[in-house]
């Protein structure tokens, strides 16, 4: 599967607007494998209760999922965003 | 009376085109002039965003130009800034003018939304009105009323204004969001949407549209901007613009799109700002 950036999380990923993750079963998996790829994803990705903060929008094939929906399984060409509502900046 | 903030600004002649002050200098300078004025009142943005969580987005800025004013008018001129609070948290405005000698030149405004941030490091947030920390910082008479301070009104304006105007000229331009062209987050900034617009549009003249030179030979007397979506540095977009006259006025209407969707055409790109350009 791969991974879509933009916006404002794009400096924590190295500005790379599409990243491949293998072997990732759920969002779940993928979203850990990616911050693992990319330590500094983590704080701006997550809060403190390891969630995805509510200022990001999880999309997956066009769908956008519930942060509490990170258990949805992937398949080999499906394509996550993760989108930032606005930043404050 | 609402505090207001005033400094003297020295002219440099990459602030002005032959004709007038760049709309995007005109705003650059009000705000900076507004927020170092907050700051020195205890009020500043950083402290907003690090101790309220306030941040603010802007979705409206304008500007008009009412008398002359070019590089050798003068050294410096004049530029103050005062700020309004609409009493539901929603909206707050900077209220700029630009003046010579007492005279006001460019007055232009820049409402904008407060945003609640999530405290990560992305400075991500999402729409919020001012909360009760944040409302203390302004005086009484800084709150006005919310049927005073309109959040949007350009795209009814536009539509009103094309009912009886002549198109002369329309084409589309690639938009792509530099680091330049953004703020700290990496988001757009409000204050290049003039400059990008511009340059659009002076792409459809040189491209073979002579008879619309009237936009390069007479000076902006207003540019208005409404803001709905952010784009984000690395973008790819869309500028479409629209050329109208009716009777001695020109206008450019500029619609920014941003990016074309995965999979999707063109025709999804979302409207990401609608932005008036008057000459």
């Amino acid at each position: 599967m791969k991974f879509r950036f933009s916006g404002t999380l794009l400096r924590f990923v190295d500005y790379r607007k599409e990243i491949a993750v293998e072997d990732a079963a759920t969002v779940g998996s993928a979203l850990q494998s990616l911050v693992s790829q990319y330590p500094s994803l983590r704080g701006a990705l997550f809060d403190a209760d390891s969630k995805v903060r509510s200022t990001h929008r999880i999309v997956l094939n066009g769908e956008v999922l519930g942060r509490e929906h990170t258990d949805r399984a992937l398949f080999e060409h499906d394509r996550l965003e993760i989108l930032t509502a606005i930043a404050g900046g | 009376m609402p505090r207001l903030h005033q400094s003297e600004i020295g002219l440099d002649t990459g602030m002005f085109s032959v004709h007038q002050m760049h709309p995007e200098v005109a705003l650059r300078l009000g705000i900076s002039v507004g927020l170092g004025g907050l700051g020195r009142q205890g009020r500043g943005l950083q402290s907003m965003i690090t101790s309220h969580g306030t941040a603010l987005v802007v979705v409206r800025a304008e500007v008009a130009y009412l008398r002359p004013l070019t590089f050798f008018s003068a050294t410096s001129i004049i530029t103050e800034s005062h700020v309004s609070l609409r009493d539901d948290g929603n909206l707050l405005t900077f209220h700029i003018r630009h003046s010579l000698a007492g005279e006001e030149l460019i007055a232009a405004r820049v409402a904008t939304r407060p945003v609640a941030v999530s405290g990560g490091p992305a400075l991500d947030a999402v729409p919020a009105p001012a909360n009760g920390n944040v409302r203390a910082l302004f005086d009484h008479d800084e709150i006005v009323p919310r049927k005073a301070a309109p959040t949007r009104y350009l795209k009814a304006q536009v539509q009103r204004w094309v009912m009886d105007a002549e198109q002369v000229g329309e084409g589309t331009q690639p938009l792509l969001i530099g680091r330049n062209d953004c703020e700290l987050a990496d988001q757009w900034l409000y204050a290049r949407l003039p400059s990008l617009v511009a340059t659009a549009r002076e792409q459809l003249l040189f491209d073979g549209a002579a008879d619309l030179s009237v936009c390069l030979s007479r000076p902006i007397t207003r540019f208005q901007g409404e803001f709905f979506r952010p784009m984000y540095f690395g973008d790819h977009g869309q500028i479409e613009v629209k050329l109208y006259r009716r009777g001695e006025q020109t206008s450019a209407v500029h619609r920014v799109l941003g990016e074309r969707p995965p999979d999707g055409s063109d025709e999804e790109r979302p409207l990401c700002a609608l932005a008036v350009e008057t000459f």
